[in-house]
């Protein structure tokens, strides 16, 4: 008798059991296609579904930019996301092949949210960029013409730049969001130390309309002008009628 | 004057008075030796009331009786019991003359010369009645067969026959049968005797005797010997005619044994039942056929009688027929019984005369023949036979009974032949009132004649005087002895008749007188056919002497034939007799003196003997002690039986013969054996075989068997009374001992019989000693050769083969492989397992390897039966009788054990013949011999074959557990297949099972158990198991092996190797199923269900997440 061939059976099978290749194998025999579209469209949008992941992080730091219209929407929308999830999982729990047949429309539903939401949470991350780094350039740009802030302007005005570079980049990954969120604390650091020189809000605020070109004559209080003409910058602005 | 040469009668006169046939013209001499019939039987009959007196004469009354119109008598008798000798007494003794008397004579005894008689007898007033009845056609018996044969054929046709009520019996079955085919056959026109035969007898071919012209058994045999030659006849024929065939075969040997068809058809029933059929349906038509041969209608007959009756009726007169012979009519028969039973009486027949018939029928017609035509015999008017019944045998013949009888009748005839014709004429002529001539009573030598040959008183009833008749050249003795002796070896006929008185007894000698004088009596004619050989002979020193006697051959002869008829055979002694006559070998010497013959006594004469007293069984021999008649007026008769009635004669019997038993026999029985003996090896052919093979066993028995070493086996076996035979004694096969025709058997066995005579000569017993020891060394050395015979060498040659040693050996061996003995078993344990009654097995051998099974299964069949054979071969037996006969057995193990122990050290049998000859009484022997082969032939392999089919088990078994234990093993092939059939629905259901049939296999077997008792024994399975490698195993030999191969778990290694071979099947089967599943998915990094359920999960929670982040 030569029972124990060259293909050890018994091992073979449990070696297949082990790793779940003939699980699968039987699954695959069980729902044929359905299975496969559903996996491969799964598979397809899963860079998407990550991105998910990623727009999460982003969306904390773009949510002070979202109005509350812009929230309710996009609640509804993750909403959307949550529900078509479920319908992908009890597909697969239900082996149910006319289920698993759906979840491909459910992956395009999915996309088409993601799509959605991302382009919200990208516009909000671009506006709070532009509200966390756009002033500061702005104002980085005044401050390095006064000689006593000049140094400050020139740091300020890296870090802004900085900045207004993640605007464009949504969602960000982890670093970049790290990133972006450091180029905030910085620009707010660096704000800080603009005003324990002695610009306080007034002049801050001063400096800042002028930069965005709204600043009236009488914007600029006694402090401003004492502080502007105590670093010789008061020739540096012009009146103009406006 | 002396009786020198001296014949007291003429050989012509003696031609003329001893013919037994036609009366015509000789009526004196017919009265001369007509002896007055008596003493016959009366059977039923209408008027039997009427014949008042059994003698001649009250039958002759009773036939007259006034007032008796019709009379239907019939003479019943054996060919040659006087019926015609009857017959015509009555048609002298008719005193009507007014009757016209017919007496129709069997003289010729064919059909055509019967009715010749009647033309000739009924010539002139009756002639022109004769119209009609047809003649014989004159071609040759040959053609007249073969016209017989085919008229016989279309009787076998329905269209033969104008109405329903014609057809004879037996014709559906003859239509059925086709058999008119097979009788038209060419083969069966040219070839079957039968028709022949009978139209032999009907035409009176030959003696015809009373023969009856029938078909017979013997007919039927001779045709479906014809199957052979005959063929395009249809199938039914054929088959009847193997049919035939195969009945033949079983009937003809009761034939050859001298049964009666009757006693053949009681014995074999439906056997011969297509025989007796054909038989019966043949000779319901054999008449018909051969009145179409003669040309007589159905009425031809009957109508010839009728208007002879009416013209007598017219005349005022009575018709007498007398018809000697009713076999003569054969052929018209029936219608000629039909004449004989009309009555005159009756109102349609009132216009015929009215009828006296007296019938002459034998015993065979009437039981064959008459009593087939339904109430004929309640119409017959006396019936009276003038033979007896002998125990279905022939019957004995009244006036022949007793030695009286026949010497009487003998007389009769004697004086007549000495008175001669012509005395005899002018007695008839001139004084009929006057005694019948003697010549004795002017013979000058009558007193010398008379006291030396005898004579016999004959009284004359008419007138009261007596004459004493000479019995020269014959004796009593001799008359008797040759009477008795008669015997036809064919038992076709009964000789001993009145007319085998004259025929057989009278005529041989009395037709020569020239042998007396010439000085050559007795004649060499004396011995005629009829005489059987071993009668002839003399015995034991009788023999001797005459032999020994110088001179010629011819006075050698004569004297032989002297002695052998005229006195005793077996008695060389000289004695004197009661009368005071010296005779040697029982005759006087007087008759020597006459006869010219040497006297061989003494010149002393020993005394007479005394009249022997004999047992129940009467020698057949016991009245050839019987002195004359004239002198002997008292003491006891030998003929006599207890009763005082006449003893029976030993006649030929047509039944075998029954086994007699004799005790102490006598003389006149040892003369007898001894001229058997002496028959049987001058012959070749032993009469009383039954007898005599039983001698042979007494003798065979007395031989010292275990001093022979032949064990009472085989002494029971081959030496039995039945199996204990002289050569031609009888039909003897390869079961017989058979003892041949050698000089020492014949003088054992002679003087065996004679030393139990009493009153033999111490000198002649001393002889016969010496010739039974003698005989006995001889038999003793027959017997060993016998035993030779059937228990041949060894096959190693020379040595005789040792039964008991080769049984202990076959028995022994099927004991080890049945379990219940090992080799290493004490030596009285095994013998135990060889005699006692086998214990159940201790293990299946079917599982054990091919030639181990074969051992227990070739000797299945016969263990027991070579068992008891065993124990009988050594079997000492204490007594036979008495209280230990039953209770001590002991056991003679002298070849028994020693065998026992060489096949325990050399595990091979002793050797044995290649063959034993196939006999009936021993084919245990044979039996035991091929046991013996079988064994031999596997028993030296068996316990290496079966130690390699273990460890090949064993191999196959540790490779299935891929180097693990067995637990372990059937642990994960259980844990594999039990998930494989849940995670894959899909596997094949055959497959699934498989594995399911395979795993309650398990559970059954118990290996899966691990706590129990089972489970011990899995571990012990797995022990083996592990020890199965070991080198020692490899090493084991002889009764150490097979002890290791007795004790190894064969049944549960063979359980278990099916298991895992049915394992590794379902393991292979689902295995190459999972294979191609994973392969044909082609998938094999793709999701599954729980990745799409993971990633819908996923997606909720990112969802959540997002949601999170934004609120």
């Amino acid at each position: 008798m030569n029972q124990v061939k060259q293909v050890d059976h018994l091992e073979n099978l449990e070696n297949l059991l082990r790793d779940g290749r003939l699980a699968r194998a039987e699954e695959q025999r069980k729902f044929g296609s359905a299975l496969t579209d559903a996996t491969r469209s799964l598979q397809q949008a899963a860079v998407r579904f990550e991105g998910l992941a990623r727009m999460s992080g982003a969306a904390c730091e773009a949510r002070p930019a979202l109005n509350s219209e812009e929230r309710s929407r996009l609640a509804a929308m993750c909403n959307d996301l949550r529900r078509a999830g479920q319908q992908i999982a009890s597909a697969a729990r239900d082996g149910s092949e006319e289920h698993l047949r759906e979840v491909r429309h459910l992956v395009k539903d999915v996309e088409a949210t993601t799509t959605r939401i991302e382009d919200a949470l990208s516009s909000a991350w671009q506006r709070r960029a532009d509200r966390e780094f756009s002033r500061a350039d702005a104002l980085a740009g005044l401050l390095q013409k006064v000689p006593e802030t000049q140094h400050l302007g020139h740091q300020l005005k890296a870090v802004a730049q900085k900045g207004l570079q993640w605007k464009k980049q949504f969602p960000p990954d982890a670093p970049g969001l790290a990133e972006f969120q450091s180029l905030i604390t910085r620009t707010q650091a660096l704000l800080e130390e603009l005003a324990t020189s002695g610009a306080d809000d007034d002049v801050v605020d001063f400096l800042q309309a002028t930069v965005e070109g709204r600043a009236r004559l009488n914007d600029c209080s006694q402090r401003t002008r004492s502080w502007l003409q105590e670093r010789g910058a008061l020739g540096l602005f012009r009146v103009t009628l406006g | 004057m002396s009786l020198n040469r001296f014949a007291c009668w003429k050989s012509p006169d003696a031609n003329e008075i001893l013919r037994t046939e036609a009366l015509q013209g000789h009526e004196s001499i017919f009265l001369a030796v007509h002896t007055p019939m008596q003493g016959f039987e009366v059977e039923k009959g209408t008027r039997s009331a009427w014949l008042e007196h059994r003698t001649e004469r009250g039958f002759l009354d009773a036939l007259n009786r006034e007032g008796l119109k019709h009379v239907f008598a019939v003479v019943e008798g054996e060919p040659g019991a006087g019926k015609s000798h009857l017959i015509r007494w009555l048609k002298i003794q008719w005193q009507h003359q007014q009757d016209l008397v017919l007496l129709i004579q069997r003289a010729e005894g064919s059909l055509d010369g019967t009715l010749r008689q009647i033309r000739n007898e009924l010539a002139g007033e009756f002639a022109d009645h004769f119209t009609g009845l047809g003649e014989v056609q004159q071609s040759s018996l040959e053609g007249r067969a073969k016209d017989f044969l085919s008229k016989l054929a279309n009787r076998m046709d329905r269209n033969s026959y104008e109405r329903e009520s014609e057809l004879p019996t037996h014709h559906e079955f003859v239509e059925d049968k086709q058999f008119s085919r097979l009788l038209h056959h060419d083969q069966v026109r040219s070839h079957w005797g039968a028709p022949r035969r009978i139209m032999g007898v009907v035409s009176g071919e030959g003696e015809r005797n009373s023969a009856l012209a029938d078909f017979r058994l013997q007919d039927i045999a001779e045709l479906a010997a014809l199957a052979n030659d005959i063929s395009e006849v249809g199938m039914r024929p054929i088959q009847l005619l193997r049919a035939l065939g195969r009945e033949a075969k079983r009937f003809q040997p009761l034939l050859e044994e001298g049964l009666t068809q009757q006693q053949i058809y009681a014995e074999l029933g439906d056997e011969v039942r297509n025989s007796r059929i054909l038989v019966e349906a043949l000779n319901a038509r054999l008449n018909s056929a051969l009145q179409g041969l003669l040309g007589i209608s159905l009425q031809g007959l009957k109508d010839l009688f009728r208007r002879v009756r009416r013209t007598l009726k017219q005349q005022g007169r009575r018709l007498v027929l007398l018809l000697e012979d009713i076999t003569s009519f054969q052929g018209v028969d029936d219608q000629l019984i039909d004449v004989l039973v009309e009555q005159s009486e009756t109102a349609q027949a009132h216009d015929i005369c009215d009828l006296i018939s007296v019938v002459g029928i034998t015993p065979d017609y009437l039981n064959n023949h008459l009593r087939r035509l339904g109430n004929i015999q309640d119409r017959i008017t006396f019936h009276i036979r003038l033979s007896t019944d002998n125990d279905g045998s022939f019957q004995e013949v009244s006036g022949v009974r007793t030695p009286e009888e026949r010497l009487r009748f003998a007389a009769t005839y004697l004086r007549a032949v000495r008175s001669g014709v012509q005395a005899l004429e002018e007695w008839h002529s001139t004084d009929l009132d006057a005694p019948v001539p003697n010549a004795c009573d002017r013979c000058p030598l009558r007193e010398q004649c008379h006291h030396t040959f005898g004579a016999v008183e004959l009284s004359s009833p008419r007138h009261g005087a007596t004459q004493a008749v000479g019995l020269y050249p014959f004796t009593s003795e001799a008359i008797n002895r040759i009477f008795l002796a008669l015997h036809d070896p064919r038992a076709d006929r009964n000789l001993k008749t009145p007319r085998g008185v004259l025929q057989q007894v009278l005529a041989p000698s009395l037709l020569k007188p020239e042998a007396v004088e010439r000085g050559v009596f007795p004649p060499p004619d004396l011995e005629g056919a009829w005489l059987p050989d071993s009668d002839r002979l003399l015995l034991g020193r009788l023999h001797s002497m005459v032999q020994n006697l110088g001179g010629d051959e011819a006075t050698r002869e004569r004297l032989r034939r002297l002695i052998a008829w005229w006195g005793d055979r077996s008695e060389a002694s000289t004695r004197e007799d009661v009368e005071g006559h010296v005779r040697f070998a029982g005759v006087r010497k007087q008759v020597y003196e006459t006869f010219e013959l040497p006297w061989l006594g003494a010149a002393e004469a020993l005394p007479p003997k005394d009249p022997p007293t004999l047992p129940a069984q009467t020698s057949r021999l016991s009245e050839s002690t019987t002195t004359d008649l004239v002198e002997k007026t008292s003491g006891p008769s030998l003929d006599r039986d207890s009763d005082g009635g006449p003893r029976a004669p030993k006649t030929p019997t047509k039944s075998p013969p029954a086994r007699k038993s004799l005790g102490r026999t006598d003389q006149a029985e040892f003369a007898q054996r001894s001229a058997e003996l002496k028959n049987w090896q001058e012959m070749g052919r032993l009469d009383d075989g039954q007898w005599w093979d039983a001698r042979a066993y007494e003798l065979v028995e007395s031989l010292p068997w275990r001093r022979l070493g032949i064990s009472a086996y085989l002494q029971e076996k081959l030496f039995t009374q039945q199996t204990v035979a002289l050569s031609g004694s009888g039909r003897t096969d390869s079961r017989h001992f058979v003892i041949p025709s050698e000089s020492w058997v014949r003088d054992g066995l002679e003087s065996h019989i004679q030393l139990r005579v009493a009153g033999d000569t111490v000198q002649d017993a001393e002889f016969h000693r010496r010739r039974v020891a003698r005989f006995l060394r001889r038999l003793a050395r027959l017997a060993q050769s016998r035993v030779a015979e059937v228990v041949p060498s060894g096959a190693d040659g020379g040595r005789l083969w040792s039964v008991p040693a080769t049984a202990t050996q076959v028995l022994l061996a099927r004991a080890w492989m049945r379990g219940t003995a090992s080799p290493k078993d004490s030596t009285s344990r095994q013998w135990r397992a060889v005699v006692e009654k086998e214990a159940p097995a201790e293990a299946s051998a079917k599982e054990r390897v091919d030639s181990w099974t074969a051992i227990v299964q070739k000797t299945s069949g016969s263990h027991a039966t070579v068992r008891e054979a065993l124990l009988h071969w050594v079997n000492l037996p204490q007594a036979t009788k008495g209280p230990t006969a039953q209770n001590v057995t002991f056991l003679d193990a002298e070849e028994a054990a020693p065998a026992l122990l060489r096949l325990v050290q050399s595990g091979r049998l002793d050797a044995f013949p290649p063959a034993v000859p196939r006999r009936e009484q021993t084919a245990i022997l044979e039996r035991l011999a091929d046991l013996a082969k079988e064994v031999q032939q596997r028993l030296p392999q068996v316990a290496r074959r079966e130690r390699e089919r273990l460890l090949r088990l064993c191999d196959d078994i540790n490779q299935a557990c891929r180097g693990g234990s067995l637990p372990d093993y059937i642990g994960r092939v259980v844990q594999v297949l039990n998930s494989v059939t849940k995670v894959c629905p899909s596997v094949p259901p055959g497959a699934v099972n498989e594995w399911l049939k395979v795993r309650d296999g398990l559970r059954e077997s118990g290996v899966l158990a691990t706590n129990d008792e089972r489970g011990q024994a899995v571990k012990e399975l797995d022990d083996f198991l592990a020890d199965a490698g070991d080198s020692d195993i490899r090493n084991l030999d002889g009764a150490e092996l097979l002890a290791w191969a007795q004790k190894a778990p064969a049944k549960e290694l063979g359980q278990l190797w099916e298991l895992t071979r049915s394992i590794e099947a379902s393991l292979e089967q689902i295995g190459r199923y999972a294979e191609e599943l994973v392969l044909s998915s082609g998938t094999a990094g793709a999701a599954t269900l729980t990745d799409v359920q993971q990633i819908g999960e996923r997606l909720m929670a990112l969802a959540q997440e997002l949601e999170e982040a934004i609120r």
